[in-house]
């Protein structure tokens, strides 16, 4: 029974590190480390940033808010200048993914 | 069975690269008039005892007057914090700097608890000198009679003092009278 719960775990993984590469060029399989581009609107640099937080781990779990209007919210924006997003990743086994909103 | 403790170590390692390098909790970003640095959220104990985290943020602009040095801190409590009367900064219980001013962002119920999110504005050469202190620091913020301290463990304070130092090579803040 621990063998086959094991045996899936393991085959889980292997997709989890296989389909990120699929979708988006600048994920690695072995490992991730890249701040993105999100997104930029006409508003002028602002002097505040919220960031926002999701966790996936064995790509079994995943957990958290990344989205931008709670980013907005924790950092008291009401006018977003620009998004940019952080992901980090190894093996497809741990990935974080970051939001920063900055704005005014 | 091998293979799992393998990828168990892997995943440990990989929790504990990203949560001890400080340059992986910092952010620098270039705008027109000038630069701002962010450090990310870090955990805060805060007494007496309640959950919360701290993240802050040096803009350093073309004049002094624009700059500023923010504190944004999220605190669970069992009331609601309505409003504030006051924040200081410390340096070994040593009162240091007073909040210019606060603003609040939020303040949401969860479960029977509530979580309030605060911005507490300072001089920008007051908050560098904060952070780059040696002693422990901290801050206290007081609402209708009563006083929480917020202090950053000694992991949060070396995070904290290490991107300083990177600040205030990059900016004059720290030689301003």
């Amino acid at each position: 029974m621990i063998k086959k719960v094991l045996h899936t775990v393991l085959a889980l993984s292997v997709v989890a590190i296989m389909l990120p590469g699929c979708g988006v060029g600048l994920y690695g399989s072995l490992y991730t480390d890249v701040t993105l581009p999100n997104g930029a609107t006409a508003n002028t640099a602002g002097s505040k940033v919220g960031t926002g937080e999701a966790v996936g781990i064995l790509g079994l779990i995943a957990t958290g808010d990344a989205g931008i209007n709670s980013a907005a919210k924790k950092g008291g924006i009401s006018k977003i200048s620009h998004v940019d997003a952080h992901i980090y990743s190894i093996l497809g086994l741990f990935t974080k993914y970051t939001v920063y909103v900055y704005g005014e | 069975m091998g293979y799992f403790f393998f990828a168990l170590i892997l995943l440990g390692s990989a929790l504990e690269l990203c949560a001890q390098k400080p340059e992986k909790m910092f952010i620098r970003r270039s705008h027109e008039e000038g630069t701002m640095y962010f450090i990310r959220p870090q955990k805060m104990g805060i007494s007496p005892k309640a959950k919360g985290e701290a993240d802050f943020t040096l803009d350093r602009r073309d004049t002094v007057a624009k700059s500023h040095f923010t504190i944004t801190w999220t605190m669970l409590s069992r009331e609601p914090l309505r409003n504030l009367d006051s924040a200081v900064l410390l340096i070994s219980d040593q009162r240091v700097a007073r909040s210019a001013q606060w603003e609040r962002y939020y303040v949401d119920p969860k479960g029977k608890n509530w979580t309030n999110r605060y911005a507490l504005r300072f001089e920008p050469s007051e908050g560098l000198r904060w952070m780059l202190a040696e002693e422990p620091i901290g801050w206290v913020i007081y609402s209708g009679g009563k006083a929480w301290r917020f202090s950053p463990g000694s992991k949060e304070q070396f995070i904290i003092r290490t991107l300083a130092q990177v600040m205030a090579i990059e900016t004059d803040l720290d030689e301003q009278p």
